[in-house]
């Protein structure tokens, strides 16, 4: 049951044919793990919290630096020192007090990756790949929607994975870039919004998903390139 | 001719160029032909033995082609893009 109060909160959104009081119920009961609480995970944490997603979960066992602040939204300068979940926590909160925010500071292991997302569908916001690959193989081993996003300077990627349809992430890459990152606040803030799309299609059952489709943004020419993705027949994960 | 397409990342190297017209009948053989026009993307593409990188990517007609595919034939008129895995947050 939604209150008064998430009523006239979602109000906007509940306008959507496709959403509607039912859409909105969907994602009070729903559960998301975001993994990362930095330059993606700020835009997808911030616009499924205001959404409505009923419980979110971010992982990160990172803290607040100076050099953050001029893309990860969620973190201010007061915060700098911070665990960064602690600072998301805080504001999403404050954003939304009608949802529940979880915050676990750890690092994603071997070890802990299968408890930490437990049955939830999992964003991909971390920017190491043997963490990526890490929540790829649970993804894939519990049955759950995977939602990858990237970035580099103005450039950005995203897809969607679903266990037994899609292609995975070890389909995809086998290695990146290495070193350390360039970007600008405005591409993570596109490719999170990308993300947070997904999710809130998925959970709603609405609209055509990024399956087996690679969205690259590119920032500087401002266009959107589209290509086909298929499994890898020598795929560790997957085949 | 196949039409190679290049993602950002790559156009630092073609003169900023998206897309350059080569003569191969592989993708194997359509990047050599762009590597002899730009050899400034060997820089990103190999390793210093001379292995092609697994973060470069390649795709034909806008479908993602894997390792086993670099041989594959092309057609005229075919499109390939060729990019490299990034993987910032």
């Amino acid at each position: 049951m939604l209150s008064k109060r998430e009523l006239a909160r979602y109000s906007r959104q509940i306008l959507i044919p496709e959403w509607a009081k039912a859409g909105q119920q969907k994602l009070k009961k729903a559960k998301v793990v975001v993994a990362g609480a930095g330059g993606l995970g700020s835009p997808v944490l911030t616009y499924l919290a205001v959404a409505g997603v009923g419980k979110l979960r971010v992982i990160d066992d990172d803290k607040v630096e100076l050099g953050n602040l001029n893309r990860q939204i969620l973190h201010w300068d007061k915060d700098i020192g911070r665990a960064k979940v602690d600072s998301a926590k805080e504001k999403l909160e404050s954003l939304n007090p009608d949802i529940e925010v979880e915050a676990i500071h750890e690092r994603i292991t071997e070890d802990n990756v299968f408890d930490l997302v437990e049955d939830y569908a999992i964003v991909d916001a971390v920017d190491d790949l043997p963490t990526r690959f890490l929540l790829n193989r649970a993804a894939l081993r519990k049955n759950l929607p995977f939602f990858h996003g990237a970035i580099y300077g103005f450039e950005g990627r995203a897809t969607t994975i679903i266990p037994g349809k899609t292609s995975c992430l070890r389909c995809l890459y086998q290695e990146v870039m290495p070193g350390k990152i360039p970007v600008v606040g405005v591409t993570p803030a596109v490719i999170g919004c990308i993300q947070a799309t997904e999710v809130l299609k998925y959970i709603l059952g609405i609209g055509e998903l990024l399956t087996d489709r690679f969205l690259i943004y590119d920032g500087l020419s401002m266009r959107f390139t589209e290509v086909k993705l298929k499994k890898d027949p020598n795929c560790c994960e997957c085949k | 001719m196949v039409t190679v397409k290049v993602s950002p990342l790559l156009r630092r190297y073609t003169n900023d160029k998206e897309s350059v017209k080569v003569k191969g009948n592989s993708p194997m053989e359509c990047l050599h032909a762009l590597e002899a026009k730009y050899p400034d993307l060997k820089r990103l593409l190999y390793d210093k033995n001379g292995a092609l990188l697994p973060r470069v990517m390649f795709f034909v007609n806008n479908q993602r082609i894997h390792a086993d595919e670099l041989n594959s034939t092309l057609k005229d008129g075919d499109e390939l893009l060729i990019s490299v895995a990034i993987g910032g947050a």
